[in-house]
C-alpha cells in the first residue's frame, strides 16, 4: 500500500476514519463501511484493492503523513489534510493513477473476467497457428468449459479474424501507453506477456498504479463487449454485478411487494436486525426516489429529525444525543442516508 | 524390450528410453509392487503414463506438490494425455463432485494424501478399477510424514481399502533405510527395487566459502556474471530472494526475475514461460515454491543459503542439466548459516510446551486453524496420548537436526564432494577430475565444460508494441 493513495482517499474539509477507508478498500461490506464510504465519496473504490496487498501498514503509513505535514489528526481514530495536504492531493490528481472506470452501482468480477479472457485469447492464438499442444493460462473448470464451449461453437466462422479485429478496433480505442499495456497483457503462441512488475519498470508507473490502470482496462474492455453485440458477450456471464447483494436484493423485493420488517426476518429466518441492514444497503446504493423511504419513516419522525438536525452537518449527528421515543438507530441512520441524497 | 521400445517411439516419439524408465516399467508389466529410484530429470512421469497406457485402466497418482498439481496435469495434457484431471482444494464442492462421479472417465488423477484421506473422496476410488496407484516423490512419506503432511501415513490403510492395486514408489532421492521405510510405512511386501545412481555426473558440485554478507553478494554476482545462463538462485525467504533479484538487476546486465509464493497464478505462469522459452536469465527463488515446468537447459544452479538436508538439496541442484550438458551446482556458505536453516526447521515443529498445551486445552475449544493445530489435531484425532506425540516430535527434531548436520558436514567437507553426497546413498564414487566437484583442491574446468559465457548478450526479444503483439498473437505478420 502505499502513502499516496491513503492521501487521495482523505479530505480537508471532512475528517475520515483510517480504518474505515482501509475496511472499504479491502470490500468489507458492513452497512457502517458503506455509509460511511458513501460519505466520505469513495464508495466507488469499495474493494479495489481485493487483488492487490491491502493497507496493512496503514498506522505507520498515516505517522508518515503527519509527519510530512500532509495531514492531522482530528481526534483519536479520524484525520484530515492539512492545506499543504490538500495541494499535494491536487497535485496527485494529475499525476498519480487511480482507476476511473469503477462504478458506484456495480461491481466487476474483474478477475473471472480477465481469466476468461486470458484464456480465450491463448486459445485463438494457439489455433491461428495450428498448435494444440501448450500449457493453457489457469482458469478454473467452469470457465475452461464455457471458453471451451465458446471454441467450439464459433472456430469455423472467421473465429480468428472476428477476435482479430474486435481486439484491434479496442485498442484503437484507447491511448498509446495504456494500449500497449493491454496488449503486454495477453498470452499466446509463444507470447506470456509481462507481469505487473515487469509493466511497471517499462511505463514508469508504480505497480499499484499497473494494477489500477488494469482495472480500468478490464473495465473498457467489458463495456466495449457489451456495446458490440457480438458472441463475447458469453463472456461477461456473472461479471458484471449489482453492487448490492443478492440476500439485500430479495430483502427489498420483499419488502416493496407489502411485507414487513418482522414478516421478512421471519420467512428467510433472518434476524430483524439484518434485514434492517438489508434495507439499509439498498437505501445507500439506490437513488432517492427509488427508495420508499416514506414506508419507514412517518412524517410526523420526518419532521422531528428535520427539525433537530436543521443546522448540522450530517457527518457531526449523534444518534445517543437524539432520544426521541420511537426513532431508532435504524430509523436514524435510513434518515441520514436520505439527507445524504 | 522391442515392444516397449516400439510404443515409446509411437506414443511419445522417442527413440530410447532414460536410465530406469525401461526396468521399472518391466517390473510393472509382470504386475510387481516396484520402487524406482531413478536420478533427477530422468522422466519418472512418462514411466506411469506409459504404463497407463498400456493398461488401459486409470492410474492415481498420489502428489506432494499441491500448488503443482495443476502444472502437472496441464503437462500430461501438453504430452498428450488429455484425460488427465487433478483433484485439489482449489475446485469448489459441484466441480470436485463432477469430477469424483466421472472419475471412470478419467486415465490419469493426480490427488494429494490430504485429499484421498477424506472418506467421502474415497468411497468414489473404491469404486474404480485401479491400474496403477503411484506414489510420486516417495521421500516425502518419511520427509515430511511426521511434521508436515501427517495425512501420509494414511497411505498404508488407503492402499488396502483401494483393495490393494499395484503401487508404484518414485523418488529420485532416498537411501537405503529411507527405502525400506517408504515400504514398511506403506505395509508392501514383496517389492521389486530399481535403484540408479542418484549421481547427475553433467552436475560440476561446487562451494563457495563467504566471509560475511557482503562477500557472499560478491561472489553471487561474479558467478552470474561469469556463468552462462539461464540460472536458477535458491534462498530461504522470499525477502532475501527479492533482495537479490534488485540487487542482481541493477549490479548484471540480465534479466532477473524473482519467483514465490507471492505471485499470483497470472505472474507464476508469465514468468515460468518466459523463463521456459528463454526471455528470463536468472530466477531468484524460494525452495518451498515448486516449478511446473520442466526446463532443460538450466546450466547452474546456486544455493545463496544452504539447504536442510542433503535430499532437498540433491532435488533442487537436479534441476541443472537436464538436456545432459555440462551444468553446475553451487553453494555459497558463510559461517552459521546452518544456524538459520536450524531455527527455520524447529520453528515448524511443536515442541513439548505446544503440545502440552494442546492436548490440556482440548483442541474442539481451540478455533485457531494454524497449520500447527491442524498438524496435532491430526495425531489427537488418531488417538495419539499426549505422551506418544511429544516422543514423535522429539525424534522429529532430533532427526531433522542430523540431517542438517549432514548437509553441514557435506558443505564443510574438503574432499570429494561427490563422493561424500553419493555415499548418503550407500553409493561409491572414485571417478573425481577437474569436471566433478571443487573439493580435493580441485579447479573446476568450466572454460572446457562451456560454462562460461562468452558474450554478453541480452534477450530482449519482446515487443511492446501494441500493434505488432496483436499481429504476432494471431499470426498475422505476413
Amino acid at each position: 500500500m502505499n502513502k499516496k493513495l491513503l492521501l487521495l482517499m482523505l479530505s480537508n474539509k471532512q475528517p475520515r476514519r483510517l480504518k474505515l477507508i482501509k475496511n472499504l478498500l479491502d470490500g468489507k461490506r458492513t452497512v457502517s463501511t458503506l455509509f460511511w464510504g458513501s460519505r466520505y465519496h469513495i464508495l466507488e473504490y469499495s474493494g479495489m484493492m481485493k487483488n492487490f496487498d491491502s493497507l496493512q501498514n496503514e498506522d505507520k503509513l498515516i505517522n508518515e503523513l503527519i509527519n510530512n505535514g500532509y495531514v492531522f489528526s482530528y481526534n483519536k481514530y479520524q484525520y484530515k489534510l492539512t492545506n499543504k495536504g490538500k495541494q499535494k492531493k491536487d497535485s496527485l490528481f494529475e499525476s498519480f493513477y487511480l482507476p476511473k472506470e469503477l462504478s458506484y452501482g456495480f461491481d466487476y468480477d474483474i478477475e473471472k473476467f480477465k481469466n476468461r479472457f486470458l484464456l480465450l485469447i491463448q486459445v485463438t492464438s494457439e489455433y491461428s497457428y495450428h498448435n494444440s499442444s501448450y500449457y493453457p493460462v489457469q482458469a478454473d473448470f467452469y470457465d475452461t468449459n464455457l471458453i471451451k464451449n465458446l471454441f467450439h461453437k464459433y472456430k469455423n466462422d472467421n473465429f480468428i479474424d472476428d477476435i482479430y479485429s474486435f481486439i484491434k478496433s479496442f485498442l484503437s480505442s484507447l491511448d498509446e501507453d495504456r494500449a500497449n499495456i493491454f496488449a503486454n497483457l495477453l498470452i499466446g503462441h509463444n507470447n506470456y506477456g509481462l507481469t505487473y512488475e515487469q509493466l511497471s519498470n517499462r511505463y514508469n508507473y508504480s505497480k499499484m498504479e499497473i494494477y489500477f490502470i488494469n482495472i480500468d482496462l478490464w473495465i473498457l474492455m467489458i463495456k466495449f463487449i457489451e456495446n458490440s453485440n457480438s458472441f463475447l458477450n458469453y463472456l461477461l456471464e456473472n461479471v458484471v454485478q449489482s453492487r448490492i447483494n443478492a440476500s439485500a436484493r430479495r430483502t427489498f423485493y420483499e419488502f416493496n411487494n407489502g411485507l414487513n420488517i418482522f414478516t421478512i426476518a421471519k420467512k428467510y429466518n433472518l434476524k430483524e436486525s439484518t434485514v434492517k441492514e438489508h434495507l439499509l444497503e439498498n437505501a445507500i446504493f439506490l437513488d432517492t426516489e427509488q427508495f420508499p423511504y416514506d414506508m419507514i419513516l412517518s412524517d410526523n419522525e420526518v419532521a422531528i429529525l428535520n427539525k433537530k438536525y436543521q443546522n448540522q452537518p450530517i457527518d457531526f449527528w449523534n444518534f445517543n444525543k437524539l432520544d426521541v421515543a420511537n426513532i431508532d438507530f435504524f430509523k436514524f441512520r435510513l434518515y441520514q442516508i436520505m439527507r445524504s441524497k | 524390450m522391442n515392444y516397449l521400445r516400439q510404443k515409446l517411439k509411437k506414443w511419445f516419439g522417442f527413440d530410447d528410453f532414460r536410465p530406469g524408465q525401461f526396468e521399472v516399467l518391466s517390473s510393472l508389466s509382470q504386475g510387481e509392487n516396484t520402487f524406482g529410484m531413478l536420478p533427477t530429470g530422468t522422466g519418472k512421469t512418462l514411466i506411469y503414463q506409459f504404463f497407463g497406457r498400456m493398461i488401459n485402466q486409470p492410474v492415481v497418482i498420489i502428489s506432494p506438490l499441491i500448488s503443482l498439481m495443476q502444472d502437472q496435469v496441464d503437462r500430461m495434457r501438453y504430452l498428450g494425455s488429455k484425460k488427465t484431471v487433478a483433484i485439489t482444494s482449489g475446485l469448489n464442492f459441484v466441480e470436485k463432485k463432477r469430477i469424483l462421479n466421472n472419475l471412470n472417465k478419467y486415465n490419469y488423477i493426480y490427488i494429494s494424501p490430504e485429499m484421498i484421506s477424506q472418506l467421502d473422496v474415497l468411497k468414489y476410488f473404491n469404486k474404480l478399477d485401479i491400474g496403477l496407484f503411484v506414489i510420486d516423490e516417495a521421500h516425502c512419506i518419511i520427509q515430511w510424514g511426521t511434521d508436515f503432511r501427517p495425512e501420509y501415513l494414511n497411505l498404508h490403510r488407503i492402499i488396502q481399502s483401494l483393495n490393494n492395486p499395484q503401487v508404484l514408489m518414485l523418488t529420485a532421492t532416498a537411501s537405503k533405510t529411507v527405502r525400506s521405510e517408504i515400504v514398511h510405512k506403506l505395509g508392501l511386501h514383496n517389492v521389486k527395487y530399481i535403484v540408479k545412481s542418484t549421481n547427475r555426473s553433467n552436475i560440476m558440485l561446487s562451494v563457495k566459502y563467504c566471509d560475511d554478507t557482503n562477500d557472499k553478494n560478491n561472489k553471487l554476482l561474479s558467478l552470474v556474471n561469469k556463468l552462462c545462463s539461464p540460472g536458477i538462485i535458491y534462498f530461504s525467504s522470499k525477502k532475501m530472494a527479492n533482495m537479490a533479484t534488485i540487487f542482481l538487476r541493477q549490479k548484471a546486465n540480465l534479466k532477473v526475475e524473482a519467483y514465490h509464493s507471492d505471485l499470483n497464478n497470472e505472474n507464476r505462469y508469465r514468468i515460468q514461460h518466459q523463463f521456459m522459452n528463454d526471455q528470463i536469465d536468472v530466477i531468484c527463488a524460494t525452495s518451498a515454491f515448486g516449478m511446473g515446468i520442466d526446463k532443460s537447459n538450466i546450466r547452474y544452479v546456486i544455493h545463496y543459503h544452504m539447504p536442510s538436508n542433503i535430499e532437498s538439496y540433491v532435488q533442487e541442484m537436479g534441476r541443472a542439466g537436464r538436456d545432459m550438458k555440462e551444468s553446475i551446482s553451487v553453494i555459497l556458505y558463510q559461517k552459521n548459516d546452518e544456524m538459520l536453516q536450524y531455527n527455520l526447521l524447529m520453528d515448524n515443529i511443536p515442541d513439548d510446551d505446544d503440545i502440552i498445551s494442546f492436548y490440556y486445552r482440548n483442541y474442539k475449544k481451540n478455533h485457531n486453524d494454524d497449520e500447527q493445530t491442524k498438524l496435532l489435531k491430526y495425531y489427537y484425532d488418531n488417538d495419539y496420548s499426549e505422551e506418544e506425540v511429544i516422543n514423535i516430535f522429539q525424534a522429529r527434531r532430533l532427526d531433522q537436526k542430523n540431517s542438517l548436520s549432514e548437509m553441514l558436514s557435506y558443505v564443510l567437507n574438503n574432499d570429494c564432494r561427490r563422493k561424500k553426497i553419493l555415499s548418503h546413498f550407500d553409493e561409491k564414487f572414485s571417478a573425481h577430475n577437474e569436471y566433478c566437484c571443487d573439493g580435493d583442491h580441485t579447479k573446476l574446468n568450466l572454460y572446457a565444460a562451456n560454462l562460461i559465457r562468452s558474450n554478453i548478450k541480452t534477450n530482449n526479444k519482446h515487443n511492446y508494441d501494441w500493434n505488432s503483439i496483436i499481429n504476432s498473437l494471431f499470426n498475422k505478420m505476413h
